[in-house]
């Protein structure tokens, strides 16, 4: 999508790549012999998985390479079922055109269940012949060791803060906005070194104005925070249980957010909450144990609600 | 004084008169019979006794007696203590020292200075805390210089433990109201509170509620502030018609009632299976109990007959219902059961979570398809379209309206799709105009396109968090 800066400036070249020199190097290998094993992309989000994955693609098919490239994304399909059906089925079909594999990119392998992973590894195993899996994950430690040695391992690392910055620049040449270095610093800042998410707010930051400065990117990074959480976990301590009820229903309902979803930004806002650290302990603990029980029981918001009256609770200093 | 005001209608179109109880006629007419002996001071009996089964106007025919002869009243309930002493406090000062000391004599209280003494559900006031209550109120039945009303569900609980209340007290047996009985009285109260409402949807609650008012004005209370379309489809598709009958009362049960093991027997008659019951059960907690501590335990004790919940549908071990079910019901009765001072009507009928889920359908339909597209475009899992992307997505759209309109032409997104983007009504002007000018591009590119004009103006000013919708 050439309106979304982040699509616009993916590179489309492995050599276009920005940051991760060995693995570009290493990828690019791959098509001098026009054939590579099944490989194992780790690291955290935003720091080129999936533009070396869809690069790699391109340069091996050339014109075929929609074709024969087929993401998935593990984490909204992330059964045994899946793996199974879809991936077996696509797996088992011939390449098109000339190439002598294709591709399937499984993004977020690491959110297959274990049963998942193990249909997967025979299914890597029985067709080799006609096609090759690269899996993304952000931490190889959650794919299972037989697949692991099934794979080449490419690890990601975070972007270096002079790479973001260059390609930043570029990018703000490119669409005629002035970036100033105060800008640069903040986007890094807000960026913690995830590549999309310094595009994004660039881009948001351009649209307020056309002068990036910090004013801006900081504007810009404010918009797309989730304050919600934050009000839903501020709401439950001070006591306001039936407030703080129907604010998890807007997260639940309105925003369809799932109910790990909501658990795991409810952890991070308790940190940053300011309070005694004695209290903080007390409540992280609660919150495993929520988490805990939503993974073993059946209605996410009953799970949460309960979370939420102990936050009443001890917001009473009990 | 401001009944009118009450947040719950049950209590602000409680009948002011006799005359407004919804059927009954045969009772009301006994009811007054019994009360002018009074007021001729030439008393009948001392009591009288109204029973039926809950909701059907027993406690506001007490009420409406009162205030049509003008009489006060002085009202117990389950949450209060009844043991004997505080019976005898209740009754001895309303029946005895008011009307001897002050009058010099009973009789001469001619104006209007009797006081009606209304014992609300007591046919459950015998718990073990109430120790020698049922004897008590024999006693001040016998004693009483004051009209005294029981109020029960069931006769022979309360004779069996308190037979001498027979010879003391009339018993006046209260029916259930008709479909039609009940529909009228939601249509008198809609036209006080000038809403409209489908009449399939009034019929519907009328027959649900199988004759309990109370029921049936809470459900009405319940939907009133949606869209008429909305009633329609939380009424007639939400499962609303499925509602087993004596829901309300086994919620009653499990908050009110002060016998635990009660609950756990009314919810095993109840023809419903505690996956769905736990819905109304988790709606009601917070609405009954507003002690932190207390509503914290329960909630614990739900969401720990949740997790075998959970277990049933992970392992298809069915034998865990029970389990889940027990301590949804004994479980939050023993918390909450007749501890807290809470009048019958707060307990809602039905799970507001459901309807905000139904209400929501169209809107969480247009979420998915949105995120998924975006996810497809982006090469990413929904997640990360949702927390990452679409936020700026989001923004650009509200301060860009030609990036709005090549977004909309890209992804070929739905009025609902972009109404999300906006943080607007899919039905808003706003939406409309993207939508023609993607139409408006599509035929020609060189027409001069006036609409951008109006789409620039109409998002103007729009400074949205990204994170409302």
């Amino acid at each position: 999508m050439r309106h979304i800066w982040i699509e616009k400036y993916r590179p489309k070249r492995l050599s276009e790549v920005v940051g991760q020199p060995e693995i570009t190097r290493r990828l690019a290998s791959y098509i001098g012999s026009s054939n590579m094993p099944h490989l194992l992309f780790a690291g955290p989000p935003g720091t080129g998985k999936t533009t070396c994955a869809i690069a790699l693609s391109r340069e091996l098919f050339g014109d075929h390479w929609k074709e024969n490239f087929h993401e998935l994304n593990a984490s909204d399909e992330r059964g045994i079922d899946v793996v199974r059906g879809k991936i077996k089925e696509y797996a088992r079909t011939a390449p098109i055109g000339s190439a002598g594999f294709k591709i399937i990119f499984l993004d977020e392998a690491d959110a297959l269940t274990p049963d998942a992973q193990s249909a997967l590894r025979r299914t890597m195993e029985k067709f080799t012949l006609t096609c090759r899996f690269v899996l993304s994950c952000n931490y190889s430690s959650k794919i299972i060791e037989p697949i692991q040695s099934r794979c080449a391992v490419f690890r990601f690392r975070p972007i270096k803060k002079e790479d973001i910055s260059n390609y930043l620049s570029k990018i703000a040449d490119q669409e005629k906005v002035k970036l100033s270095e105060a800008g640069i610093e903040a986007l890094i800042y807000v960026s913690n070194g995830d590549m999309r998410r310094a595009i994004n707010s660039l881009q948001v930051a351009a649209s307020i104005s056309n002068e990036v400065d910090e004013d801006s990117v900081y504007q810009a990074a404010s918009t797309a925070r989730p304050e919600l959480v934050r009000e839903l976990v501020e709401t439950a301590i001070k006591g306001d249980f039936m407030k703080s009820r129907s604010l998890l229903d807007d997260l639940l309902i309105l925003q369809g957010l799932s109910g790990e979803d909501v658990i795991r930004q409810i952890h991070q806002s308790v940190l940053d909450l300011p309070i005694k650290n004695d209290l903080k302990v007390a409540l992280v603990d609660r919150i495993g144990e929520a988490e805990f029980r939503l993974v073993e029981g059946s209605n996410n918001r009953i799970q949460l609600e309960s979370l939420l009256a102990h936050f009443a609770l001890k917001g009473k200093g009990d | 004084m401001g009944r009118n005001n009450h947040l719950d209608w049950t209590e602000r179109y409680r009948p002011s008169n006799l005359s407004e109880i919804i059927g009954n006629g045969s009772a009301v007419k006994q009811l007054r019979s019994w009360a002018d002996s009074w007021a001729k001071k030439r008393p009948k009996k001392k009591g009288a006794i109204l029973v039926g089964p809950p909701g059907i106007g027993k406690t506001s025919a007490a009420h409406a007696l009162a205030n049509e002869y003008g009489w006060d009243m002085i009202e117990l309930n389950a949450s209060d203590k009844r043991n004997a002493s505080s019976i005898d406090k209740v009754v001895g000062h309303g029946s005895r020292s008011d009307s001897f000391s002050e009058e010099g004599e009973f009789r001469s209280s001619a104006r209007g200075e009797l006081k009606l003494i209304v014992f609300d559900e007591a046919d459950n006031l015998f718990g073990r805390e109430d120790y020698g209550g049922a004897k008590a109120i024999v006693q001040a039945m016998r004693s009483s210089a004051q009209p005294i009303i029981l109020i029960v569900n069931d006769y022979y609980e309360l004779t069996r433990r308190a037979s001498g209340v027979k010879k003391l007290a009339m018993t006046i047996y209260m029916e259930i109201p008709s479909a039609n009985q009940v529909l009228n009285a939601l249509k008198i109260i809609i036209s006080k509170e000038q809403i409209e409402i489908p009449s399939e949807v009034l019929v519907q609650i009328a027959k649900n509620s199988e004759g309990d008012i109370r029921a049936a004005i809470n459900d009405l209370q319940s939907i009133a502030h949606l869209r008429p379309d909305q009633m329609s489809e939380v009424v007639m598709d939400l499962g609303w018609r499925d509602i087993p009958p004596q829901t309300y009362q086994v919620l009653e049960e499990i908050f009110l009632s002060k016998d635990p093991s009660e609950a756990r027997k009314a919810l095993i008659r109840l023809d419903e299976t505690p996956d769905k019951f736990i819905l109304w059960v988790d709606e009601n907690i917070p609405r009954v109990i507003k002690d932190a501590r207390a509503r914290s335990s329960a909630f614990d004790m739900l969401s720990r007959s949740d997790i075998f919940l959970g277990r049933v549908g992970r392992r298809q071990h069915y034998r865990f219902w029970a389990y889940s079910s027990e301590l949804m019901s004994m479980g939050i009765a023993v918390v909450s059961g007749g501890k807290f001072d809470v009048y019958s009507g707060t307990i809602r009928r039905f799970p507001e979570y459901l309807i905000k889920m139904s209400q929501s359908k169209s809107r969480r339909n247009a979420l998915k398809t949105l995120i998924s597209k975006i996810a497809k475009e982006h090469h990413t899992s929904s997640e990360v379209a949702r927390e990452s992307i679409i936020p700026y997505i989001r923004s650009l759209c509200i301060s860009n309206t030609e990036f709005a309109v090549e977004l909309a032409m890209e992804l070929e997104l739905q009025p609902g799709e972009i109404a999300l983007l906006l943080g607007v009504e899919s039905d808003s002007d706003e939406v409309e105009r993207i939508m023609n000018m993607t139409e408006g591009a599509d035929r020609s590119s060189s027409e001069d396109d006036e609409g951008k004009d109006r789409a620039d103006r109409c998002v103007e000013g729009q400074q949205l968090s990204l994170f409302e919708f």
